[in-house]
């Protein structure tokens, strides 16, 4: 077979010139096929699991919950406030939870979230349980790996909006021994977000609907010189506010219905 | 209205109308007719206390066959949030409570929890509760100061005051340094710092006097600081400095106490493209920004790199002052083409945002220039009563309603059916022997609405039916040996201007007849056709 192979080969002949074409050619093949792979492994989504260094447990949860935090922020304030917005109106392929709601004509609306703030803190814990659960188990599996004896007491997980933050804390205490025992407590993780200054604007706005059925977007953006506040009327007498910080983009968006309009005298389905 | 006295009736459709829309106004809770609407605790949709059609109400919630405000579980009331010190009303009982809150039946203004004073934090103040002051003071770890005895909001931004600054001069055996500090500030350092450490606070001067014979001089460094508008020098420490003024960077007074912003450049200007004084104004249309080349917002300062930026925007080529705001163009509401819209535009942080008004021009947009500062605002389209008005002042009492007072036909008519015509007073009256159809009037809209034409189930039918009119044109034949027929009642109404006439009652009303729509298609259904039949040869 070797033989074979080998006068096989042999009988390869190639001119002088095109030989050195040949060498060209896989050299650029191989350059290809190179880039491709570099490509490939640049664009594929590469999981990176938490770093854990047994020194530092809080940054492992820090590494481990941050990003899911950030998210499920992001997503509450895309939808006026709710995880799963059930009383909503679809804008630009965002459910958005009303806030404040009349479903007739010429009436001022009815608030359906009175808490805001509490509630967008209950959202976020109830979003982020899991995963807090999953963070403090992996990190107790890390310990155990390395020979350490892990007691993990369980405890609360709590979010808070605060100024310029969103503060969660996980009322966890994990206590490790290997050659001596070290007792971890207060687990903190602070997104920089302006949430906290948003749903302020916002239930300021929804006391003006309420009130006259409609807020004026000026007021608030001559008061506080990095906010943007963008006002959306919808066609069946629905608003979309959209508050913005110019300075981190932070976005807070929601929805209202209130002092509609009908087209004609909105007494639909009777004869005149 | 003197409609009653002259024993008029209104035209059936107006009548009509007038009727259901007063019945809207006045009640408030007018659906549609024939349909009774319960209070749904929840709907299917997910809102709670919605007056809505039974069919809408979540069976698993409580529904009753009243108004919501009749019912214990959807009355209306305040929300008290006890934690952040928030009052929130037109909140259903069952809401709040579900929300943790507290509930009470009363406004705001009469429940104590819920009254105002002037909360003080830091440099900064707020016209909130009490309890909000101390959540306020707490999520900000200042200290509270509630003063209930200010009751309005901008007695309270006035009282606002921040704390006086001074040197604060750390004397060492290494060196004499300072920080730029609140008297408290400069007594709590030296409240934690060893004995060694020699503190001084000396009141309204900057670290930088060179009587205080710090190591802290001027420079040539600017900076903009966060919440304030102004651009402010530093020190060689790092602390601020007065506001920048490129004149004055060479003097030691300037550099030696602390001015106010009266003291120092152009106080009266925003200073927006200012090279040299960074004394900005957010309110007069500038505020601190880093200069950016190419950004025609920032010029380039003569020290430092930053600037007061202007403010203001270019719109379709025309330029808006911060804050202004104005009725944007918009194609084909000059003449209130189907799909036309009003629309407002913003310009705030050189940036232009636009408002729709509420759609079928349910709103108009409406504008004014006070000193070349241009203010505008969508507001209701009071078209609703226009077609019952019977008489001029009435119709264009603009206080009252958006309307016009179109001479010509009468879309009113009298008990007899026959048309109205216009009296010396401005009235319309039964038509005489003598008088023209034409001699009438019609009160339209002024800004005609849009309708919902393509929705089968919607009023636009019936609307444009207003302004429909049979004209029975009565013909003799001619008498003897006449051959053909003479004309005797109603001969105006062959006339092209008739026609024109009522095409223009018809596109006044709203999106009637057939016309070109906002995008310049035209409608494809002859709507406002003038058709001719005979009726009978007697």
């Amino acid at each position: 077979m070797v033989e074979l192979a080998e006068k096989k080969r042999l009988k390869i002949h190639f001119p002088k010139n095109s030989r050195g074409q040949v060498t060209i050619f896989i050299i650029i093949a191989l350059v290809i096929v190179g880039i491709a792979i570099l490509i490939y492994f640049l664009n594929a989504p590469t999981e990176i699991t938490a770093e854990f260094d047994e020194k530092n447990p809080r940054g492992f949860i820090q590494f481990c919950l941050e990003d899911k935090i950030e998210e499920t922020v992001e997503i509450v304030s895309s939808q006026g406030g709710s995880i799963n917005p059930e009383n909503y109106i679809l804008y630009q392929d965002n459910r958005i939870e009303y806030l404040c709601y009349t479903d007739e004509y010429y009436r001022t609306c009815v608030v359906q979230q009175p808490l805001l703030k509490s509630h967008i803190e209950s959202e976020i814990e109830n979003e982020i349980k899991e995963d807090v659960i999953n963070c403090f188990n992996e990190l107790e599996e890390s310990y155990t790996r390395r020979n350490y004896n892990v007691n993990l007491e369980q405890g609360k997980t709590r979010v808070e909006l605060l100024p310029k933050r969103v503060v969660s804390s996980f009322d966890y205490v994990l206590t490790v021994t290997k050659a001596e025992t070290e007792r971890h407590d207060s687990f903190n993780i602070v997104l920089n977000n302006n949430l906290y200054e948003l749903v302020g604007i916002t239930n300021s706005i929804i006391d003006w609907e309420t009130t006259y059925g409609d807020a004026e977007t000026t007021i608030y953006m001559t008061y506080y010189k990095d906010l943007k506040v963008e006002k959306k009327k919808q066609a069946d007498g629905s608003t979309i506010y959209i508050l913005t910080d110019r300075n981190n983009e932070n976005k807070f968006q929601f929805a209202s219905r209130s002092s509609a309009l009908p087209q004609g005298y909105g007494v639909e389905g009777v004869a005149i | 209205m003197r409609l009653n006295k002259k024993n008029f009736i209104l035209a059936s459709f107006g009548l009509a109308v007038g009727i259901l829309f007063l019945l809207l106004i006045n009640t408030n809770n007018v659906v549609a007719v024939g349909e009774a609407t319960r209070c749904c605790e929840r709907t299917v949709g997910g809102a709670w206390c919605q007056d809505s059609p039974p069919a809408e109400c979540n069976d698993n919630f409580r529904s009753a066959p009243t108004s919501c405000e009749a019912t214990s579980y959807c009355r209306l009331g305040t929300c008290i949030d006890s934690q952040e010190g928030t009052c929130l009303e037109n909140t259903p009982e069952r809401v709040c409570e579900d929300s943790n809150g507290v509930w009470n039946v009363t406004d705001s203004e009469d429940i104590f929890q819920c009254q105002l004073g002037c909360c003080l934090v830091g440099d900064q103040a707020a016209f909130v509760t009490q309890t909000r002051c101390k959540k306020l003071s707490s999520d900000f770890g200042l200290e509270t100061n509630f003063r209930s005895d200010i009751r309005s909001e901008v007695e309270c931004i006035a009282s606002a005051s921040p704390k006086v600054k001074g040197a604060c001069v750390l004397d060492t055996e290494s060196e004499r340094t300072c920080r730029l500090l609140t008297k408290k500030e400069c007594l709590d350092l030296k409240a934690g710092s060893s004995e060694e450490t020699n503190i001084e606070f000396h009141e309204g001067f900057l670290c930088s006097a060179e009587t205080l014979g710090t190591n802290c001089g001027p420079t040539e460094k600017t900076t903009c600081v966060e919440d304030k508008d102004k651009v402010y020098f530093v020190d060689s420490c790092g602390n601020l400095a007065n506001i920048y003024d490129a004149s004055k960077i060479k003097s030691k007074e300037y550099w030696s106490e602390i001015k106010e912003i009266g003291e120092s450049c152009n106080p009266d200007s925003g200073n927006a493209g200012s090279s040299s004084c960074g004394n900005c104004n957010y309110l007069l249309g500038s505020t601190c920004k880093a200069f950016e080349r190419g950004n025609t917002q920032t010029v380039r300062p003569k020290v430092g790199d930053f600037v007061c930026a202007d403010l203001s925007c270019e719109y379709k080529g025309k330029t808006f002052q911060h804050g202004e705001t104005w009725c944007a163009d918009s194609s084909g509401i000059d003449e209130n083409l189907p799909g036309s819209e009003y629309f407002r535009a913003v310009c705030y942080n050189a940036e232009v945002t636009i408002e729709a008004c509420s759609a079928f021009r349910q709103q108009v947009c409406l504008e004014d220039d006070i000193g070349g500062f241009k203010t505008a605002a969508c507001r209701v389209n009071l078209w609703r009563d226009c077609v019952i008005q019977d008489n001029q002042v009435d119709c264009e009492n603009t206080d009252k309603r958006d309307c016009q007072w179109l001479e010509g036909e009468s879309i009113l008519k009298s008990e007899e059916g026959m048309p109205l015509v216009v009296d010396e007073d401005g009235e319309l009256v039964q038509i005489k022997k003598g008088d023209k159809r034409s001699d009438g009037a019609s009160c339209l809209p002024l800004n005609a609405p849009g309708f919902d034409f393509w929705n089968a189930e919607g009023e636009a039918e019936e609307l444009c039916l207003i302004a429909s009119e049979d004209c029975v044109v009565r013909f003799e034949k001619k008498p003897l040996l006449g051959s053909g027929w003479d004309c005797k009642e109603n001969c105006e109404c062959l006339d092209d201007d008739w026609e024109e006439e009522r095409n223009n009652i018809c596109i006044a009303l709203g999106d009637c007849g057939s016309s070109t729509n906002y995008i310049g298609v035209e409608g494809f259904h002859d709507g406002s056709a003038v058709k001719i039949e005979p009726l009978e040869k007697n």
